[in-house]
């Protein structure tokens, strides 16, 4: 059976004739959690990209394509203005559209190489300087709840081992922010005994919170004013699979005993770049906002 | 307009005033003038949704292409289009009036949108930040006498005041819009029981596993809403929107749950934002699993609503707080 295609879901599309690279895409998707499409022709590529709307990005696997098979290719990503990597050995004499980056490796590293690239790419897909602002917002909300939780560090993917995850949503028209706090619950117990089951899930529920609303106060510095919705609470031993319609390429950050990883990440539903921190540095609340 | 691909004859209609969710009953292509050939866009009595709008968008373009043999079957169902509107939306932007001025700006699908919080007569359509004044616009003319009309209509219209608690009204346009989802999706026509609270006990509640939620959003009401599928009801859900039977549920196949909840609100929350429920725009989350407990994961109070479709029962959940 064909695998449906979700019209509303976002997807990287990959173009690869032979089943080479299926493995490190693969590994790719299992590291994000993103939806992956794989498509072997001309045909078959056509098809995905006319049904689907959010397309993240295209990967173009050109080794076993001549020169006819590769314009042919450029034309549908010109046509549909999607940006994207070329994997090539070597540079072809063809015109490539805007948005369309080669990305040239040697055959024999070529699996590890083809993983950074696309590791590259996922990193470009996030607004820019949003981890350094995520960071400062998370090392000032953080400590007032859980005793120590400073200095979080940044993941380049999430990891597993966790057992409870927050979910908030924040909407500005167009612009959406996913956030999510993972823990492991049985761990942080031991870690803040104080505290308890409840008492820690409340916390990490007031601290997203507070972590949202301080770092809005920072995006209103460029103009933009998100409202935050109600929390959602997911027990991940009873639901492994929660997913989300849009894919938000997303900063992980990890305090420094790895119970708490927060994710936060952005997608604009009308496929709009999104915004850039990198002018503006991150600053404390002013005295509107008051923290615990 | 016209054009030749060689074999065929096509001719151009425009669409920028086109409903999301309208059927069109005749094939439509895209004309792709760089490798000059037509791209099939649309298929015989499909449905328009906002990934044929973004095509449109996207290819800058508010044209597409017909075979000229079915001109006298779109010529009438353009018709239709215009009657349906003008009876639906009876205040035309030349009639509007904006006090005070604003910054008013023409979107791509002839949307006339006013930046800015300001008082305007024949909208139909409000969110917080931004008025809508729905109708056709013909050309530049017309946007700029939008802009510095200054007579007001003997009643003006205005924007339903926001709401703070759900009404029946609310619950309904979920139920419509959950049945035109099947419909038109699915191809299934379902039937809905009463609703009942959340909190009441059920004699055989649903064994729940597979489901996707939005989380509400609004300067008014925050909440979440469900759509909660058994297993044995998603398979035949899948089967419907696939068109040959499902026997097995792989990850990626729990993604059609978020796109039925996508469909659900995005058909109704155009209907609640008039009604006062200024909702933002919202991404489904969907989740899977062994009886999964409802009140875990939506645990505010509200309503449930049991619907019956050909493959089995699934629910509906309203969880909501008052307050923004």
């Amino acid at each position: 059976m064909a695998a449906i295609i979700f019209p509303n879901s976002s997807y990287f599309i990959a173009l690869a004739p032979t089943y080479k690279f299926d493995e490190v895409l693969r590994a790719f998707r299992d590291r994000h959690r993103c939806r992956v499409h794989i498509c072997r022709g001309y045909q078959e590529a056509e098809e995905a990209f006319r049904i689907m709307s959010r397309k993240l990005g295209c990967f173009f696997f050109t080794d076993e394509l001549d020169d006819e098979g590769f314009k042919a290719w450029m034309q549908l990503a010109g046509d549909y203005q999607v940006s994207g990597l070329i994997f090539a050995k070597a540079i072809p004499a063809v015109a490539v559209p805007p948005g369309i980056a080669f990305a040239k490796f040697n055959t024999a590293q070529s699996e590890n190489e083809t993983a950074g690239y696309l590791e590259g790419y996922m990193q470009s897909l996030i607004p820019k300087n949003l981890d350094a602002f995520a960071q400062f917002c998370a090392d000032l909300v953080f400590p007032s709840f859980f005793s120590g939780a400073t200095g979080f560090q940044r993941l380049a993917y999430l990891g597993t081992g966790f057992d409870r995850e927050i979910v908030y949503c924040t909407v500005e028209g167009d612009l959406m922010g996913l956030c999510s706090v993972k823990v492991n619950l049985k761990k942080a117990v031991e870690a803040w005994p104080e505290l308890g089951e409840e008492k820690i899930i409340g916390n990490l529920k007031e601290a997203v919170n507070q972590f949202l609303g301080v770092l809005t106060q920072n995006l209103s510095k460029v103009n933009i004013n998100p409202k935050i919705g109600l929390p959602t609470v997911f027990d991940l031993s009873k639901i492994p699979q929660v997913q989300t319609l849009n894919y938000f390429p997303s900063v992980h950050l990890m305090d420094p005993r790895g119970l708490i990883v927060l994710s936060l990440g952005y997608s604009h539903m009308e496929n709009q770049p999104l915004f850039d921190l990198s002018a503006i540095s991150p600053s404390a609340p002013s005295d509107e906002i008051e923290l615990l | 307009m016209s054009a030749n691909d060689g074999k065929k004859k096509y001719v151009s209609v425009d669409v920028k005033n086109l409903e999301l969710g309208s059927y069109i009953p005749f094939d439509c292509f895209l004309y792709l003038p760089k490798n000059q050939k037509y791209l099939q866009w649309l298929k015989a009595n499909g449905q328009y949704i906002q990934a044929h709008k973004d095509k449109l968008n996207l290819l800058q373009t508010g044209a597409i292409m017909v075979p000229s043999e079915q001109q006298a079957l779109i010529e009438k169902y353009i018709q239709e289009i215009e009657a349906a509107r003008a009876a639906a939306a009876p205040v035309t932007p030349a009639a509007a009036t904006v006090q005070g001025g604003g910054n008013v700006t023409k979107s791509s699908s002839g949307i006339i949108e006013i930046k800015e919080k300001r008082v305007v007569f024949g909208a139909v359509r409000v969110r917080d930040d931004v008025v809508m004044v729905q109708g056709k616009v013909q050309n530049k003319t017309e946007l700029i006498h939008v802009k510095s009309a200054s007579a007001a209509p003997d009643k003006p219209k205005t924007a339903a005041a926001p709401k703070v608690r759900v009404d029946a009204q609310f619950l309904n346009s979920f139920i419509q819009s959950t049945q035109q989802a099947f419909l038109e999706i699915c191809k299934a026509n379902i039937q809905f029981r009463a609703p009942f609270k959340r909190n009441q006990k059920q004699e055989n509640p649903l064994k729940i596993n597979v489901a996707s939620f939005i989380s509400l959003v609004s300067q008014t009401i925050r909440g979440s809403i469900g759509l909660c599928f058994p297993m044995e009801t998603y398979l035949y859900t899948l089967a419907q929107v696939n068109g040959q039977p499902i026997h097995e549920v792989t990850p990626d196949l729990y993604t059609g749950s978020g796109e039925l909840m996508s469909f659900i609100f995005e058909t109704a929350r155009p209907g609640l934002i008039e009604q006062g429920y200024l909702l933002e725009r919202a991404v489904p989350t969907f989740v899977a699993g062994e009886s999964l407990s409802l009140p875990h994961l939506i645990p505010d109070p509200g309503f449930s609503i049991v619907f019956e479709s050909p493959g089995g029962l699934f629910q509906f959940e309203v969880g909501i707080k008052t307050g923004g």
